[in-house]
């Protein structure tokens, strides 16, 4: 057993000097200034991951309170009360009568669109206009 | 040692250079150390660089408790360990990219038995490899290894036991 282990022993020994003590040392201060930076690095990176996230958490909770359900006004009034509103004046010239949900619908979605051009939307829709038709 | 109790004070109240000067003694152990169990100079140095930067992080909350040279020792067995197991996965992993003996010359014979040896302590349980790696490599004295593992004297010497019977086994069927 005794002549195993000098065996071993014999076996592992090495002759070498080793590194220059000065160049060790310089080397090490680099890796240590590498590893400093590195760690700044990820320190930055889970900052900014962390301020995207809560960019996000704010932005989901503002979509929270949004209404989803987009609720009509011409769904809970009458036509003739809707186009009484001192905001849809529509010309007298067409009868009222003839104006049906798509016209209600266009100006619920955009009160900018002419009146006029309401209505006729609204008879290309019923197919009233004969030549239209075949379009 | 009493030069290393007063370098580790200075580093510990803020004087770098005192690191440095621990680093000019220690550095020959270390290195060498680490040489015999690599055999790879490049490997050795980068291992005593590891040992270095895990000092440095950890010097300042040493408490004065151990001898500072147990304390290295133990830095050096932690990395030598993470090492050895780490080689250990990528032999097993390019195993057959190991060169069968026969076709090793035989001016090299001296290296191959190296390498057994080491690929032989690398299969020891972790106790039995620490116990064999500080004795072989260092000679360290088993009240020397029981301060540095924590393990008792008398443990030691059955771990150290055990692990040459298992590597001569090793060996004698290589």
């Amino acid at each position: 057993m005794h002549d195993f282990e000098n065996k071993i022993i014999n076996l592992v020994q090495n002759e070498s000097s080793g590194p220059d003590a000065a160049s060790f040392i310089l080397s090490f201060r680099g890796r240590q200034q590498k590893e400093i930076l590195q760690t700044n690095r990820l320190y930055s990176s889970l900052n900014a991951l962390a301020f995207i996230l809560l960019v996000c958490v704010f932005t989901i909770g503002q979509l929270d309170h949004m209404q989803s359900d987009v609720e009509y006004f011409a769904e809970d009034i009458n036509t003739q009360e809707y186009f009484d509103t001192d905001f849809n004046l529509i010309d007298q010239a067409y009868n009222l009568s003839d104006i049906e949900t798509f016209t209600l619908f266009m100006l619920d979605e955009s009160i900018i669109i002419d009146a006029e051009e309401l209505v006729f939307y609204n008879e290309l829709y019923e197919n009233i206009i004969d030549d239209e038709v075949s379009l | 040692m009493h030069d290393d109790n007063n370098l580790i004070q200075k580093f510990q109240s803020g004087d770098e250079k005192s690191f440095d000067k621990l680093v000019e003694i220690h550095l020959h152990n270390v290195f060498g150390f680490f040489l015999k169990i690599t055999r790879d100079e490049m490997v050795a140095e980068d291992l005593s660089q590891d040992v270095f930067m895990k000092l440095y992080k950890n010097l300042k909350n040493f408490r004065h408790e151990s001898s500072f040279s147990t304390y290295l020792y133990k830095i050096n067995m932690n990395t030598a360990n993470t090492w050895i197991t780490r080689n250990k996965w990528k032999n097993i992993l390019h195993i057959d990219q190991i060169p069968d003996r026969g076709e090793i010359d035989r001016t090299n014979e001296e290296e191959w038995k190296r390498k057994e040896l080491w690929d032989g302590i690398s299969k020891l349980p972790k106790k039995q490899r620490t116990v064999v790696m500080l004795r072989i490599s260092d000679s360290l004295s088993y009240k020397e290894i029981s301060d540095i593992t924590g393990m008792s004297k008398g443990s030691a010497k059955v771990n150290y036991h055990h692990a040459i019977k298992r590597l001569k086994e090793i060996l004698d069927d290589a």
